[in-house]
């Protein structure tokens, strides 16, 4: 019996045929970008004067990984300690036996005067007389700063004598890496999760290109991702 | 040798290699442990070696509070170094309390963060684990232990039977109460 050949069978055989090469030539593309290079999307403000908001792709070597030959300076894809699914792409500031100040920004009373006036608020709260700090008027607050430095010794800065975790000196432990964002603003990083294992280093970000539109690749910015600290000591 | 010159048989071996290499890492492994922190489980003897089955695919990252129980016994990556790989069992998840072995730890009580978990060794006496580098991510997980595997028994694969201590606060304070 012969069966008629239509442009549905010829088409089908054809997809039967081809599917399994199809399947292990991707599958063979996934173990490469495994080991050698992996080309990655990135998105997120956390790295800003480095590389752009988005559509903004990543040459990411794989020999780097589990922190294999990773310097201070050097800018690394990690998975995210508190979400192991996700990846974050940071800059290793801290290598182990480094000594890190963790973020004297958010315990300054200059920079953070507000939570400064609230810690100071809730910790004397009988002696201040208050029932809930967000109704405290400009007067009342501003009395509160009064007598915030009156308390304070003048021998001793500010930062020495804020209690929050934020300002302390903190000494890297062996196989550990301190992780932080070029957008020390707008950055979720070793500030917030503490260091991080060098054995959940993907890998090292050598290139990065910036793709504005995907067909017009002579406007495309490729540019090579570089040391920040071994440049200085050159 | 150009491609098509090929056998159809060897062509075949060649074009689904990949699938052999991804479904060799990806799924059950026997592997050999040596050391004796886990010692009343395995490695009786001192010196002696023991094999387990162990499932290496990282599914359970994506969902680590439904597929890691405690009790479970795990093969990780050291946080202290990289390229070692630990055997240890699970004995606190996410939102626990636990309580640490060693006096020397910093603090009496210790929060689980979230995504992360406490492990310890059966062996309390000889075990480097969470009571010297607390809590450990789940990233860190490379493989769930399944089986014991001994060639010189039947049935040849055996279940893990539970080990080492009890570290939740809730449970120890619910034993006492009985």
């Amino acid at each position: 019996m012969r069966t008629q050949s239509t442009i549905f069978t010829r088409y089908f055989t054809a997809v039967a045929k081809a599917s399994p090469i199809v399947f292990n030539v991707l599958l063979a593309a996934h173990i490469a970008s495994s080991y050698s290079y992996e080309y990655i999307a990135s998105y997120g403000d956390s790295m800003l004067p480095t590389l752009h908001s988005f559509s903004d792709y990543l040459v990411i070597s794989r020999a780097y990984r589990r922190g294999k030959g990773i310097t201070t300076g050097d800018m690394v894809s990690c998975c995210k300690p508190t979400e192991p699914m996700s990846r974050v792409c940071k800059r290793v500031t801290g290598m182990p036996g480094d000594i890190i100040l963790v973020d004297p920004s958010k315990s300054s009373i200059y920079t953070n005067f507000s939570e400064y006036i609230k810690d100071y608020a809730v910790s004397n709260k009988e002696n201040l007389g208050v029932k809930d700090i967000r109704d405290a008027t400009t007067d009342e607050t501003s009395q509160w700063v009064d007598e915030l430095e009156t308390t304070l010794d003048k021998n001793k800065t500010y930062q020495e004598q804020s209690s929050t975790t934020h300002n302390q000196f903190i000494r890297i432990p062996e196989g550990h890496c301190w992780l932080t964002g070029d957008n020390l603003n707008n950055s979720l990083d070793s500030r917030v999760y503490n260091m991080v294992p060098l054995a959940l280093i993907n890998g090292k970000v050598e290139y990065a290109v910036y793709v504005s539109s995907p067909w017009k690749w002579w406007t495309w910015d490729i540019r090579k991702i570089e040391n920040i600290y071994k440049d200085k000591e050159q | 040798m150009p491609f098509s010159k090929l056998s159809s048989s060897a062509k075949w071996c060649l074009i689904f290699s990949p699938t052999v290499v991804f479904v060799l890492q990806n799924s059950l492994q026997i592997t050999t442990v040596t050391g004796f922190s886990m010692t009343p489980t395995f490695n009786e003897i001192p010196g002696s070696t023991t094999k387990l089955l162990i499932e290496r695919s990282g599914m359970f990252k994506l969902d680590p509070k439904n597929r890691l129980r405690v009790n479970d016994v795990i093969q990780m990556r050291s946080p202290v170094d990289p390229e070692r790989l630990l055997i240890k069992r699970i004995k606190g998840l996410e939102g626990d309390v636990i309580t640490p072995r060693d006096q020397d730890y910093p603090a009496k009580i210790v929060r689980v963060p979230v995504n992360h978990v406490w492990v310890e060794g059966d062996n309390s006496f000889h075990s480097i684990d969470s009571n010297t580098f607390g809590p450990v991510s789940v990233g860190l997980i490379e493989a769930i232990v399944w089986k014991r595997v001994d060639p010189s028994r039947f049935p040849y694969l055996f279940d893990l039977r539970e080990g080492g201590r009890e570290a939740r606060l809730s449970l120890i304070n619910r034993i006492d109460q009985y």
